[in-house]
């Protein structure tokens, strides 16, 4: 139990020895929503109560927010953060120009979907976004990946701005696609194999992230 | 959501309506919305509760108001008494009387003079205070002045500036004497587990562990623990049981 909460926690402490922020920055963070509440975790230690983060997240946060903070204001990066979308709508062209897909996404997609719409807001870019990462990995035949987008297409609204991931996983060839709260916990048989999953909040942040640059160029 | 073409709402009597949007809402008697409503100004003088949503620009409590769902003010102004069941986004927040809020309140600045309970956590840029508070949950804000004048407790504080301080003023006190029998103030102090920030001045302060960069404590403390970075400064009239520089 020990050496798990080390190598997946980080004490409040450490985190601002390791980084070099103060309290002060941290509680400023936290109260702009660039830190989620539940990153902050209470476990009793020997030392009373200690405050402990999920390590690689708290890591990656801190680091994109140092990154960003000299060009963005603490608002934009609560924004750009956030599991809420932004109101963004391209048409297919823009996205072909902007590189947010590659043109062969895009067909699929609308192929998929028989999407004949020529303008995506951000919910579908999001969907446009995950097929690129689905095709890329390369994994999967088209159909599974069919299968995919259709599934956390038609579901990914119940879960209204909470966090999901969406799961892909084989069993003797047989595939399932589901998708499921994040963070979750759960265990199969040993003879599931994993053949993807992702964390949309964490796809959200990169496309917007992607977004805010090709707006910026 | 200046709108002119919203009607004014003014009740004498009282009554129960639907809600809706309006421009300025006065209540002098008691009214009840029973939905969501949107307004420009509210101003209660009599009793008023909302079953739904709130959001307005202006609202000023004279008399007693319950929100029994989430409320946005860009600013609030309580003299009465106010009771929130919902989640609280008020920009400005002046509470003169009494205020009790069940769930998170975020804001930029909040000035108290009366009496606020919590039961979550509070968020603001600036919390000043000359009255009383209690927060169950994490009180964190950018600058944090506590003038002294009743009991205090939060579970825990977090910010950049943090001044506690004994109020010098007994006129306030017996001010505040008269309003409100149940204040208690034989136990002029702040009571909390835990105290982190940059900048910590602490007077008549009862906390486990205190950490900051600079961590200046002044008389009447009781503390078990002081981490600091840089400074630490300790006044004679109080005891930090250990002090440690990280």
């Amino acid at each position: 139990m020990e050496i798990n909460l080390d190598s997946e926690f980080i004490s409040k402490k450490e985190l601002l020895d390791l980084t070099g922020i103060s309290y002060g920055q941290l509680y400023r963070w936290k109260r702009k929503n660039i830190i989620p509440e539940d990153w902050f975790i209470k476990k009793s230690s020997f030392t009373g109560q200690e405050t402990f983060f999920p390590k690689e997240k708290i890591l990656s946060r801190i680091d994109k927010i140092k990154n960003m903070k000299d060009n963005l204001s603490l608002d934009d990066i609560a924004g750009m953060v956030s599991p809420n979308p932004v109101n963004v709508v391209y048409s297919k062209e823009e996205i072909i120009k902007r590189n947010i897909v590659t043109e062969n996404t895009l067909n699929n997609y609308v192929l998929f979907q028989n999407y004949n719409e020529n303008y995506f807001d951000f919910d579908k870019l999001l969907f446009l976004f995950i097929l690129d990462r689905i095709l890329k990995s390369g994994e999967m035949n088209l159909d599974e990946v069919k299968l995919i987008i259709k599934t956390f297409e038609d579901n990914y609204s119940k879960y209204n701005e909470k966090d999901c991931e969406l799961f892909f996983i084989r069993k003797f060839g047989v595939s399932i696609c589901f998708l499921a709260n994040y963070p979750n916990e759960i265990n199969f048989e040993s003879e599931i194999k994993y053949i993807y999953r992702v964390v949309i909040s964490n796809c959200i942040e990169e496309l917007k992230i992607l977004l805010n640059i090709n707006i910026k160029e | 959501m200046k709108e002119t073409n919203n009607k004014d709402l003014k009740i004498n009597g009282i009554t129960n309506l639907p809600g809706g949007t309006f421009n300025n809402v006065k209540i002098n008697g008691q009214l009840t919305l029973t939905s969501d409503f949107i307004c420009n100004d509210i101003n209660v003088n009599g009793m008023f509760t909302a079953e739904g949503k709130t959001k307005a620009i202006k609202g000023k409590i004279n008399g007693s108001a319950n929100f029994n769902n989430d409320v946005e003010f860009e600013s609030l102004n309580i003299n009465g008494k106010s009771l929130v069941k919902g989640e609280s986004k008020i920009k400005d927040l002046k509470i003169e009387g009494q205020m009790r809020l069940a769930k998170n309140l975020t804001a930029e600045e909040i000035n108290v003079f009366g009496i606020v309970n919590m039961n979550e956590n509070c968020n603001s840029e600036i919390f000043k205070t000359k009255g009383s508070f209690t927060i169950d949950g994490m009180l964190n804000a950018g600058t944090i002045d506590v003038e002294l004048h009743g009991r205090c407790t939060a579970n825990e504080i977090g910010g950049e500036k943090i001044r506690i301080a004994k109020g010098s003023k007994n006129y306030f006190n017996k001010l505040i004497k008269s309003i409100f029998s149940s204040f208690n103030f034989f136990d002029i102090r702040l009571i909390t587990n835990v105290i982190e920030g940059d900048q910590i001045y602490l007077e008549y302060t009862k906390a486990s562990i205190v950490r900051g960069d600079s961590v200046e404590i002044g008389p009447g403390c009781e503390i078990d623990m002081v981490e600091f970075k840089n400074k630490f400064v300790k006044s004679e009239n109080s005891t930090v049981k250990e002090n440690r520089k990280i």
